[in-house]
């Protein structure tokens, strides 16, 4: 059996690109080998900086596929190993970890689906806070990027945040009567974690996408940063988008990038999205009901879907969707603090009675 | 393959090469395609060496005929079955996942087809022995599920089979055809033993990478559907793997029915589709470690009848046949 | 083929000399019989039974007109397939050549007269299958130059063995969108492979007298307004839309010499599959059910019944 090569038209080359290498006879790359860039100028009539650019790409792709390793197949053991070292980011509602895993996964995609009221943001802010505590109080002592397209992005909603979490640390530093932790806790103040995020607004989903694009060079210059936020994804693509075949391909593109992004450097990415309504179709219940936005093709694009919703008066996130995590939903409320478990047996317990009370059906998100 | 280079054949040397070039040819199909009496005075070239040329184009170049005896004992000796770690799968699928073969699963979101690859994979590693490649386009590879599903199906090691597993993760088009090549590649050369046995090749999702490239004005998107499916079928035939790939339900164009998305020219594709009927779960109770259930309908088969259905169940272990 | 080219023996001979007759390959589909130098074209959409009618014809093929005093109505001719989609199966082949072998040897032993009548062993059956599929050659091209040389190479092996009778191809239509994307903006250009394809297929057709057989996927469908959808769903043949969306290059169209357009219908109830083909006038249409290693054609009377 013959070895047969790649064909040229599976590289990622400019279509002018690859018809004037097949007009010239170039069709797979046993025909480049050996060539210099000035012959093929010559063959092709490509410019001469053309031809090495496609000589590189074809070289580089190749040389990516045949070492071993990186991108090239890693073992599912050493995958485990991975996996179970690195931790999850703290939602601070035990439940919602729990159901999560370890928290919101890292190298993962996760998205937060609801209606308004019902605490996407509150999450986002939640999780942007964080990240950032160090690791002796469960954080990841990282960074965190917040590109807000709907600006509901409020810092003093964040400040309270901050606080309520800075508490937390102090209470765990008390009880554990360590010297690391005290020294760990006079770094973490209003200002310092008010710093660790990176806020970025957006106004129409061309920003959305020049951010997205511009993000990978960012996240290599700070590697620091362990999440990225995207609040809402839903609100530039909603409206003013007559082709839905171009609106799917630019949401599955977005979508693919945030994937890579996620696993190349081993962050967290966390969109929002809205729910809208479906009318059922025929043979079914009659009426409508509520579903996660942007459409079908979307929906399948994030590893980790959570949908936020109410039961009563009682907001639920349902865990959806997951690779490694069984369908389950669990209560939580929104406090003055942020994210916070439900206690079932009394509600206003003695540690969290003085500074926090719940907030009820409030527009914060 | 296409362009004629100097040593192909004793006959085709520079010289020779030049003349033809003068007259236009450049390339093998240029050459098979002429009619070599005029060449031969056109390029003033012998005949004969034109003769000679041709001839070995047409050994190397065209496809090989096989026997239908010789590849009848080829195949009875290759083709193997793999379960796929749920009985009524298997007795759906004739058994299981058919080596030489392609079989798509299709559903919408959260059906269980991440979870059906990942079954799939437990039983190959630990019931044949053999090694399985994960291709990852859309970040749902999770090495821990793999090690619960093996641990709860009775391995108390269940690490000393991860080894048996690699992960490549193609996140765009162009990564997913580089990865395919690489097995391809790997496969010919014979060198590393871990393709020397492998036979089950998983590619979850196929549809994130072609969605982004899929309805724009231009043909890319189709042909490049159509050369996916092309190298999938390759691999599955030439080097006796089954192939199980992932796909979406989407609704088709006037809503109502769901098919597997994708559009025509990959319908073509798959030996055989299994669709994961939609389910209308809602949830209201903190319920963890609840079995969720769904049904498989096989609507593609090249082997036999279609529209028979099978019940499973999600459950923490794996997917498993319902009592 | 101009004048002085010169021709070897065996190459008169092979072009002169009489090859297998494939008149009787398939009477559900052929009744007045294939005369020779046809090229039929099998077009349908995914999964209406066009691969599964060419592993049939090659059963038919392959088999001799009788065996051991089994009445088999083979055309005993060699087979080339040409397998660009990578789907071709040796061993369902083999399973359907079985079973065609056992209900021929069951008719033929309740029509026998003799008390004697042997029925042939099962090794002896499966000796038989192999002496037949090594009349089968199976070459898989990979792209159409590929295809194209593959052509060209055809001529020395159907010059060297005058049984060969058949070439199929499945399916013709699996290089169509590369092609078209290598091809850029000209038409020209993008149909170029494919016009260089007809030109062998029909040079071996008309030299050698050989019968083309070939699959072509439907890939692409007329948007249909709602009466017409409705049809779609329905289930009654006289309903059906047998309409052919032509969109290969003027070559393909001008070899192409009898079409047969596949559809099938969902039997209500059972789950189960009619595949139903159309040649022409509506009197020629022919159903048949797909089991596991048959098909099983319906008289004229249970067809047109549901």
């Amino acid at each position: 059996m013959m070895d047969t090569q790649r064909e040229l038209c599976t590289f990622p080359l400019a279509p002018n690109h690859k018809l004037k290498l097949s007009a010239a006879g170039f069709q797979t790359i046993q025909d480049l080998k050996g060539i210099k860039p000035a012959e093929l100028c010559k063959d092709t009539g490509l410019s001469l900086d053309d031809s090495e650019g496609v000589l590189n790409t074809v070289n580089v792709a190749e040389k990516m596929h045949w070492k071993s390793g990186g991108r090239c197949g890693l073992s599912a053991l050493d995958m485990l190993h991975e996996e179970q070292s690195l931790p999850g980011i703290i939602t601070f509602s035990e439940r919602v970890d729990r159901m999560l895993g370890a928290g919101v996964p890292l190298c993962k995609v996760t998205e937060l689906c609801g209606e308004p009221g019902v605490g996407k943001t509150q999450f986002c802010l939640q999780l942007a806070v964080g990240v950032q505590i160090p690791e002796v109080f469960g954080g990841l002592h990282g960074e965190a990027v917040y590109i807000d397209t709907e600006g509901s992005f409020i810092t003093e909603r964040l400040v309270d945040i901050i606080a309520a979490t800075v508490r937390h640390c102090e209470h765990i530093s008390q009880k554990e009567h360590n010297e690391e932790f005290v020294e760990h806790l006079k770094s973490l103040t209003v200002e310092h974690l008010l710093t660790g995020i990176h806020y970025h607004r957006c106004h129409d989903y061309i920003q959305l996408l020049a951010i997205v694009h511009l993000l990978p060079a960012f996240l290599k210059n700070h590697p620091k940063v362990k999440l990225v936020v995207i609040d809402s994804l839903a609100a530039p693509f909603q409206h003013d988008f007559e082709d839905f075949s171009l609106r799917t391909r630019i949401l599955t593109s977005v979508a693919q990038n945030l994937v890579k992004m996620a696993a190349e450097f081993k962050i967290s990415v966390v969109l929002t999205n809205k729910m809208t309504t479906k009318l059922n179709s025929s043979g079914g219940d009659s009426g409508a009901h509520l579903v996660p936005a942007l459409g079908e093709s979307w929906g399948h694009a994030c590893t980790v879907r959570v949908i936020l919703h109410w039961e009563g008066n009682q907001r639920m996130a349902w865990l959806y969707k997951s690779p490694s995590q069984t369908e389950t939903t669990v209560p939580y409320q929104i406090t003055t603090g942020g994210i916070r478990d439900i206690i079932m047996e009394e509600r206003y317990q003695a540690e969290n009675a003085e500074d926090e009370t719940p907030v009820k059906q409030q527009k914060l998100s | 393959m296409a362009l004629l280079k100097a040593g192909l054949c004793t006959a085709l040397n520079n010289t020779v090469l030049e003349n033809l070039r003068s007259v236009g040819i450049k390339t093998t199909l240029d050459f098979i395609t002429k009619d070599l009496e005029a060449v031969a005075q056109q390029a003033s070239v012998p005949y004969k060496d034109l003769l000679a040329i041709r001839r070995v184009i047409l050994a190397q170049y065209s496809g090989f005929p096989l026997n239908g005896a010789e590849l009848y004992d080829n195949g009875v000796l290759t083709m193997a079955i793999l379960s796929t770690g749920c009985t009524s799968i298997d007795e759906l699928l004739d058994g299981g996942l058919y080596t030489a073969e392609v079989t798509e699963v299709a559903g919408s979101i959260a059906a269980g087809k991440t979870q059906m690859c990942f079954t799939s994979a437990a039983s190959v590693i630990c019931k044949t022995k053999q090694n399985v490649i994960f291709v990852d386009t859309c970040g749902s590879f999770s090495a821990e599920r793999i090690s619960i599903i093996l641990e709860e199906n009775g391995e108390s090691e269940p690490e000393q089979f991860l080894s048996q597993v690699r992960c490549f993760t193609a996140f765009d088009v162009y990564e997913l055809i580089g990865a395919l090549e690489t097995i391809r590649h790997n496969k010919q050369r014979q060198m590393d033993p871990f393709f020397e046995s492998l036979k089950l090749l998983i590619v979850d999702n196929v549809a994130s990478v072609i969605y982004p490239i899929l309805g724009g004005p231009q043909s890319d998107g189709q042909s490049l559907i159509t050369i996916i499916g092309q190298k999938l079928k390759i691999l599955a035939v030439e080097f006796s793997l089954a192939v199980l790939i992932t796909n979406n339900l989407v609704s088709s164009e006037w809503g109502g029915t769901l098919s597997a998305s994708l559009g025509r020219v990959w319908s073509h594709v798959p030996h055989t589709r299994l669709v994961i009927l939609p389910h209308g779960n809602k949830h209201t109770a903190e319920t963890p470690e609840r079995e969720t259930r769904r049904e498989m309908m096989i609507v593609k088969s090249s082997r036999g009848p279609t529209n028979k259905c099978c019940n499973f169940i999600i459950a923490s272990s794996r997917l498993s046949s319902v009592r | 083929m101009s004048l002085s080219k010169t021709e070897t023996g065996a190459q008169f001979l092979a072009r002169l000399g009489s090859r297998p007759s494939m008149m009787h390959i398939e009477p559900a589909f052929f009744g007045e019989g294939l005369k020779g130098k046809e090229v039929i074209e099998l077009y349908g959409a995914e999964g209406t039974g066009k691969s599964e009618t060419l592993l049939h014809f090659i059963v038919r093929c392959i088999l001799p007109k009788s065996w051991k005093s089994v009445e088999l109505s083979g055309c005993d001719a060699h087979v080339i397939f040409i397998d660009t989609d990578y789907k071709f199966s040796i061993l369902r082949l083999a399973s359907l050549l079985e079973r065609y072998i056992l209900n021929a040897v069951g008719r033929a032993r309740q029509n026998s007269d003799e008390t004697d009548f042997q029925c042939p062993g099962s090794e002896e059956t499966e000796n038989f299958i192999k002496e037949c599929l090594k009349k089968l050659y199976i070459i898989r091209c990979t792209s159409s130059t590929q295809l194209i040389i593959t052509l060209h190479s055809l001529e020395n092996i159907i010059c060297n063995n005058p049984n060969i009778s058949a070439v199929m191809i499945d399916s013709i239509s699996a290089f169509y969108w590369i092609d078209r994307y290598n091809g850029g903006e000209s038409f020209a250009m993008q149909e170029a492979n494919m016009r260089l394809a007809c030109e062998e297929l029909s040079k071996l057709v008309n030299t050698y007298n050989i019968t083309v057989f070939a699959t072509k996927q439907e890939l692409f469908k007329k948007k249909k307004d709602f009466e017409r959808r409705d049809r779609e769903k329905s289930t009654v043949i006289q309903e059906l839309d047998f309409e052919h969306q032509e969109y290969m290059c003027k070559s393909w169209q001008k070899l192409v010499t009898g079409r047969l357009v596949y559809k099938y219908v969902e039997i209500p109830g059972s789950g189960r599959r009619k595949f139903v083909v159309s040649a022409g006038p509506i009197s020629e249409i022919v159903t048949f059910f797909v089991e596991f290693d048959e098909i099983q054609f319906l008289s004229n009377n249970e067809k047109l019944r549901l």
